[in-house]
């Protein structure tokens, strides 16, 4: 134990862009990626906006050089983009110089394929073509896809702590290298817009049909979005041993369960609170020294509210900038502490603290107002940031210049 | 591994006789399908009237073994929770998907989806308990369990005392007619303790839900110490051999210091081949055990593996249904290997001893 744990490499694919750069781009000139689906054939399609990637599902297997046909769903295609721009990133292109593991992290894996050959998978006549669809359901999957493109095989595994997620992943990553099991992490997670998830948030009644106001005091819920997020983990010997460039360190880290409600914060967020304070603790950081928190800042009337009081808490008279990217790439679920870990990079690579869209007026609980434009030469030194979910999930980490 | 860890108590629900009784095993249940479920224990002596109108059955049956698991340990709130599941709550998923499809995305009640999540029951019980520790919901197919495991062992080698772990999985007609199309289960039917004469393709699909406590401290009422885990991903057979071979070896073990091999063979004629055979191979002169006619196979049937390991430790015999080859085991028994993998894909050994 004791080992330093180094990001070395990063990719993203989100609505506001399908790499790196352009998600940049898009943060830096409050670009949405809010829109009406083009792709997924639902009764809410002109109704409620979702945050959804341009690219059809052929088209994003054309960039890998794949056929859908062969069982690819978009969870997987999602996952393989951002692996992709990870892996180079850091330079990495042999999986055998070194034990490498890949976390991957989903909510509803291949659900969005499931459910528009749902009624023919039940039946005797299931036409050919989806033959290689029979087993692209569960979570798994999608993970064993993406270590099999890239030649993992020392450690693969898949967690789903609903919106919680791809932070996780990152947690285990650097347990793993700390305890000496492998060498380096691949950690994110991914997941695509459904028909199935739409609706499921829906009937909580928690989406919004306008754009999202994260913190604000007249938000009625969030918009669903879909993407992956990935960040490559790496060990301090490693990395010296290697000379690789670093991008940032992970110095913190926690995971919290709330104990409230199986989908309801509470009000006081008291597992926010623990999971912060003890990611904080990990670091041996003093509050001031947060330059940002991007936090989980979904824009449902609980989940802010409660983030907000655990935050208020903390830093009390400290608060840091802070701001929701939510209002960017939507909701993005198991995928959204994977891509929000990959912003917290580029807040400290570029001095920025990305705008919270939409905000007006505070919460009438809470005294506490986002960021809401664009900061620019800001020096950004640590970076909290926060995923929570379903089941009570509370999970922080915390991302520092190197 | 510095800190030894020790599992301190069960709580299994699953086809066979395994909860609320005091034998081992003795009166084994022999199915005749290839679709059987866990026995359902008296839910409501376990769980409040107002909490059970609204959970599903999978919920129920989690919730009961996991509160069983701590008792048997003798401990209110664990250090850390931490569940695998290959499905996950697969029929509500289908409930609210079916809802979904039938209705036409209208009038969905939010339950099913709720409960849908994978997390949903590592939630459950963390609010049972009034747990805000760890919380942790591996969903990787046949590592689901395993790495549950793994996890476990570091957060024991990290300083905590108490944390309790489960494998589950529900059988669902839905789920089974599509995994059916490619073979997953045998198409005619088939005495389960008979499984490994039938020659065909596809096995018999079980579930249950399997959970366990592991502990840093040693106590009277310890079943066993966890040695190590290991798992392997889409190994050849060379690969598999050479990954045993350094497993032993870390634990300063040879084969000959296995009393007993516990297999995860489950009949089916497609997937029993190679691997097995080599493993059959080099443990020709150790005692070989099964479980997954007992059991049924599912992604997480490691966990009801570890089970039966932990109560041959504690117990000192192997009941003989779980007899495959060889003499009985010299006593005492002190090393079991467990060898499982699902499908070909995901291979895993346990090590378990007294």
């Amino acid at each position: 134990m004791g080992n330093r744990v180094y990001i070395t490499g990063m990719g993203v694919v989100s609505s506001i862009g399908i790499n790196v750069e352009e998600n940049l781009q898009s943060l830096k000139s409050s670009k949405t990626g809010l829109c009406f689906t083009q792709f997924l054939d639902t009764i809410h399609k002109n109704k409620l906006p979702v945050c959804e990637i341009a690219y059809s599902d052929d088209a994003l297997a054309e960039k890998l050089g794949l056929s859908v046909s062969d069982g690819y769903t978009r969870t997987s295609l999602l996952g393989l983009l951002a692996v992709k721009e990870a892996l180079a990133s850091a330079g990495i292109s042999d999986m055998k110089s070194a034990t490498t593991a890949l976390i991957s992290s989903t909510t509803v894996g291949g659900m969005r394929n499931t459910e528009m050959i749902y009624p023919e998978l039940l039946s005797p006549n299931l036409r050919k073509e989806y033959t290689n669809f029979i087993n692209s359901h569960d979570l798994g999957e999608s993970t064993e896809r993406i270590a099999d493109y890239f030649g993992v095989k020392d450690f693969v595994t898949t967690i789903s702590t609903a919106c919680s997620s791809s932070a996780n992943a990152i947690i285990l990553g650097a347990r793993l290298i700390k305890h000496g099991i492998v060498d380096r992490a691949i950690c994110g997670g991914t997941d695509t817009l459904s028909k199935f998830t739409i609706n499921g948030f829906n009937s909580l009644m928690i989406l919004d049909k306008e754009h999202s106001r994260p913190f604000d005091d007249s938000r009625v819920g969030l918009n669903l979005g879909e993407g992956a997020g990935y960040i490559i983990l790496e060990s301090e010997a490693l990395v010296k041993k290697e000379n690789k460039k670093i991008l940032a360190e992970l110095t913190g880290y926690s995971n919290t369960n709330d104990a409230f409600h199986q989908t309801a914060s509470s009000p006081e967020g008291h597992g926010a609170f623990l999971a912060m304070s003890e990611a904080l603790a990990m670091t041996g950081l003093s509050k001031s020294d947060i330059s940002y928190i991007n936090v989980h800042g979904t824009a449902t009337p609980n989940n802010d509210v409660s983030e907000g009081r655990a935050m208020q808490r903390l830093f009390a008279e400290e608060l840091p900038k802070f701001s929701s990217t939510k209002p960017f790439t939507g909701h993005t679920l198991a995928a959204c502490g994977g891509i929000e870990a990959v912003y917290a990079v580029l807040a400290i690579q570029h001095s920025l603290i990305f705008p919270s869209l939409n905000f007006k007026n505070k919460m009438n609980e809470v005294d506490i107002a986002p960021q809401t434009t664009l900061l620019e030469n800001y020096e950004v030194n640590h970076v909290l940031s926060n995923s929570f979910g379903f089941g009570g999930n509370n999970t922080t980490i915390i991302i520092s210049k190197a | 591994m510095k800190q030894r860890l020790y599992i301190n108590g069960l709580g299994v629900i699953s086809p066979q006789k395994t909860f609320d009784v005091e034998g081992f095993l003795t009166e084994p249940i022999e199915y005749h399908e290839n679709y059987i479920l866990a026995l359902d224990a008296e839910y409501n002596q376990y769980i409040n009237p107002v909490q059970i109108r609204r959970m599903s059955r999978i919920l129920k049956m989690t919730f009961t073994a996991s509160k069983k698991a701590l008792q048997d340990a003798g401990i209110e709130k664990p250090d850390a929770i931490i569940a695998g599941s290959g499905y996950g709550c697969i029929n509500d998923t289908e409930k609210f998907l079916l809802n979904m499809l039938d209705n036409t995305e209208t009038m969905l009640n939010p339950t099913a989806f709720m409960q849908s999540t994978h997390n949903s029951v590592a939630g459950m019980v963390a609010l049972n308990v009034k747990c805000n520790a760890y919380n942790f919901t591996y969903t990787h197919r046949g590592f689901s369990f395993e790495t549950s495991l793994l996890d476990a062992m570091m957060w024991i080698q990290e300083g905590k005392e108490n944390v309790l772990i489960g494998g589950f999985e529900e059988n669902s007609v839905n789920n089974h007619i599509v995994t059916n199309k490619i073979d997953f289960w045998k198409k005619e039917k088939v005495a389960a303790f008979d499984l490994l004469k039938t020659n065909t393709i596809g096995t018999i699909s079980g579930e249950g839900a399997n959970f366990i406590v592991l502990s840093a401290s040693k106590n009277e009422h310890s079943y066993c110490e966890v040695k190590d885990v290991k798992m392997c991903y889409k190994p050849n057979e060379n690969e598999l051999l050479e990954a045993l071979s350094q497993f032993l070896q870390k634990n300063n073990l040879e084969i000959k210091d296995i009393d007993v091999y516990l297999t995860g063979l489950n009949g089916d004629s497609s997937m029993d081949g190679i691997y097995y055979r080599s493993m059959n191979e080099l443990m020709k002169d150790v005692p070989v055990a099964w479980f997954k006619h007992l059991s049924g196979d599912y992604y997480t049937s490691g966990s009801f593996g570890l089970w039966v390991a932990a109560q041959i430790c504690k117990r000192q015999e192997v009941p003989p249904i779980l007899m495959l080859d060889g003499a009985s085991p010299k006593k005492p028994i002190k090393n079991i290997l467990l060898y499982n993998h699902y499908r070909n894909i995901n291979h895993s050994f346990y090590l378990i001893q007294s």
